[in-house]
């Protein structure tokens, strides 16, 4: 899930930096064919300007003639190409020889022209009355090859934004993805049962570091919720186990005297039944101490098939003097995890008890280990009536005791435990069809 | 309850440090009730200083104590030399504190609540193995019966037994303790190695199982059921 979160955030950047290229190409042209068009407008009004001098008072052609040559020398107007042609196209004055003939009216010129000097240029070309045509031609680029260096500049500044712009979203990703990265670690160590992970936090006043701060914050909270809630379980566990403790030492007492002896059997009822209590006080504590995640610290390696093996050798006989027959097939090939061995003992013992108790006698209950793949696989099967596949998730919940158990013996926190101790090893415990039966299927990854 | 074999408990001097007056009365009442003599405080300060005084031959340290800690009261006699063997009261019974208890130089650890039967069975545990430590493991023997626990050989008025390796083990660990009371817990501990009470009547069936097997015409059942105990093998 994070990594694909990660490549989306590559995808967006990539989508991100082509839609600014073509806005920004766009603008460019854009802006390329205002200008033009702005700077054609204006060398229209002056040649337009310039032709009303040269036309002023209906001067006649030796006039134009006259005025033609004074203009081409003076200074303002020395950039002006003229043209007068009489009616049969022959060259009466000016300073240009256009390659081809210029349409009546304003034109663009381009370099098919051939004027020297000119490469891009307005037009401003009228039929006198006398037939002859005048011509006045003016440069509209605003600098000589404008396209050309236009478009140097263009790539160029185009080029370094764009570079720019990706070194910055590059960088921004490998922000965020260090970022979401050092959060979703976070996370996951809390998952895990490290609750006192938090998000480093290199620049507290940065839009991450504040982040980081909020997350460590809600951690922090939820860190006193939890301390909250297993103090609470403490007290429960000081508070009433000791007075618990109390009367189940007097009511042990009372069954000893012999005056108890017409409602013994009831006083060892009563015994009995606050052994279970204390049991489950036991029991809730145990996964309190196992989902807090500090017995990681005693891992060591060890070889399940032979931890296995070794509980079975100590269980055997309470299978089957209980009516049951018990299947453990000697170990073939280690099966090497990391793990704390007494609580996968507990977890086994659990697992075989739990048979024990919730199949009739007759059934045979039989404990597998072998590699399943990357993965060691131990399996506690019975032949029995089995569980529901909609009610296996309720039986390794706490105190999720199915109705067809109700009466039968045990706190019901045997499965929920098994599934702590499970979690602890980064494993999974599965409860599977056995065909008939039930199978509950711990998976744990293999020792390298 | 009591073996022939054990001192008598009015000879021996039990300090008790538990801060709950009630908890700590009634086990002075039931502790005197066996017959031992007890002296009660209620905290670490007073225990380092009762301690300095006068010469007990156990004493029972909750964890839990104001001021001082249980353990790092216990950490204290011991660098300052005191060799009586220290059994743990703990409320929680968590491994990691089990742990740190037994580090810090407890003998033995027991979860409240407890009956006082177990508590008396591990008072008489440790003060055994402080009189009479690393009792030979090769051979043991008690009554008629005979385990090599290397050997993996058992016999019973000369003739061998056949038995399975944790009935052996539980053997074993009977006849090592002989005309002394073993809690089921304990037996669980010593003998299946578990941290956790089982849920099934698992050293019950054991010793139904132990007795069958050295069931021998005319001669006597060797193991003595201890009512809401446990069991003790007879000397």
């Amino acid at each position: 899930m994070p990594r694909r979160r990660l490549r989306s955030l590559g995808r967006i950047a990539i989508a991100f930096a082509l839609a600014l290229s073509a806005t920004t190409a766009l603008a460019g042209v854009g802006v390329y064919l205002a200008l033009l068009d702005a700077i054609d407008h204006q060398v229209d009004l002056r040649l337009q300007g310039e032709a009303r001098e040269l036309l002023e008072g209906g001067a006649g052609v030796p006039e134009i003639v006259r005025r033609i040559a004074r203009e081409s020398s003076e200074r303002e107007s020395a950039d002006i190409g003229f043209l007068l042609r009489d009616s049969l196209g022959e060259r009466i004055a000016g300073n240009i020889a256009p390659a081809h003939p210029l349409p009546i009216g304003v034109s663009t010129v381009t370099d098919d022209a051939a004027i020297p000097g000119l490469s891009r240029g307005r037009a401003w070309v009228k039929q006198l009355p006398g037939g002859e045509t005048l011509a006045l031609v003016a440069e509209s680029e605003p600098i000589d090859q404008h396209d050309h260096k236009r478009g140097r500049i263009l790539a160029i500044g185009f080029g370094a934004v764009m570079t720019l712009l990706l070194i910055g979203t590059f960088a921004l990703i490998r922000a965020i993805r260090i970022n979401i990265a050092a959060i979703g670690g976070t996370a996951e160590a809390i998952i895990d049962g490290d609750l006192r992970a938090r998000v480093p936090v290199e620049r507290p006043g940065s839009v991450f570091g504040a982040l980081a701060v909020t997350f460590n914050r809600m951690l922090d909270r939820i860190g006193e919720l939890m301390t909250g809630m297993r103090s609470i379980s403490n007290d429960i566990a000081h508070d009433l186990r000791t007075p618990l403790a109390r009367l189940h030492g007097r009511l042990a007492a009372l069954a000893d005297m012999p005056e108890a002896a017409p409602v013994r059997e009831e006083l060892a009822d009563a015994v009995a039944e606050s052994e279970e209590i204390l049991a489950i006080f036991a029991a809730i504590l145990r996964i309190t101490e196992i989902e807090g995640g500090e017995r990681r610290a005693g891992f060591e390696r060890l070889d399940l098939a032979a931890l296995a093996a070794d509980v079975a050798e100590g269980l055997a006989l309470l299978v089957t003097e209980s009516g049951r027959t018990f299947v453990a097939p000697a170990p073939a090939v280690a099966v090497p995890v990391e793990g704390d061995p007494r609580l996968l003992t507990q977890l086994i013992v659990n697992l075989i008890e739990n048979a024990v108790t919730h199949t009739p006698v007759g059934t045979t209950i039989r404990l597998d280990v072998r590699r399943d793949g990357d993965r060691a696989l131990l399996s506690v099967a019975d032949d029995g009536p089995g569980i529901a596949p909609a009610e296996r998730d309720r039986a390794l919940r706490r105190f999720g005791r199915l109705d067809a158990s109700r009466h039968t013996r045990g706190h019901g926190l045997g499965l929920p435990l098994a599934l702590a101790i499970a979690r602890l090893h980064h494993g999974t415990l599965a409860l599977e069809d056995a065909e008939p039966g039930l199978r509950v299927a711990l998976r744990l990854a293999l020792a390298g | 309850m009591q073996s022939p074999s054990d001192p008598s408990p009015a000879a021996l001097r039990i300090l008790v440090v538990e801060d709950d007056a009630q908890l700590s009365a009634l086990l002075a009442r039931q502790l005197s009730g066996l017959g031992y003599t007890v002296e009660a405080v209620s905290d670490g300060r007073a225990a380092i200083t009762t301690l300095g005084k006068a010469q007990f031959d156990a004493i029972l340290l909750d964890r839990l104590l104001p001021a001082i800690e249980g353990v790092e009261v216990l950490r204290r006699i011991r660098a300052e030399g005191v060799e009586t063997p220290v059994i743990l009261l703990t409320a929680l019974g968590l491994t990691q504190e089990r742990v740190e208890g037994l580090e810090a130089g407890a003998d033995d650890y027991i979860v409240k609540p407890f009956e006082i039967d177990e508590l008396n069975a591990r008072i008489r545990a440790v003060l055994r193995r402080r009189s009479a430590p690393a009792a030979d493991n090769a051979t043991l023997t008690a009554g008629d019966v005979t385990v090599s626990v290397l050997r993996h050989r058992v016999t019973r008025a000369g003739k061998p037994i056949e038995l399975q390796k944790t009935e052996l083990k539980l053997l074993a660990e009977l006849v090592r303790e002989a005309g002394s009371v073993l809690s089921r817990k304990m037996l669980i501990e010593r003998v299946w190695g578990y941290d956790f009470v089982p849920t099934t009547n698992i050293v019950d069936v054991h010793i139904l199982k132990l007795r069958q097997r050295l069931e021998m015409p005319g001669l006597p059942d060797p193991i003595a059921t201890v009512r809401g105990v446990g069991y003790m093998f007879r000397a």
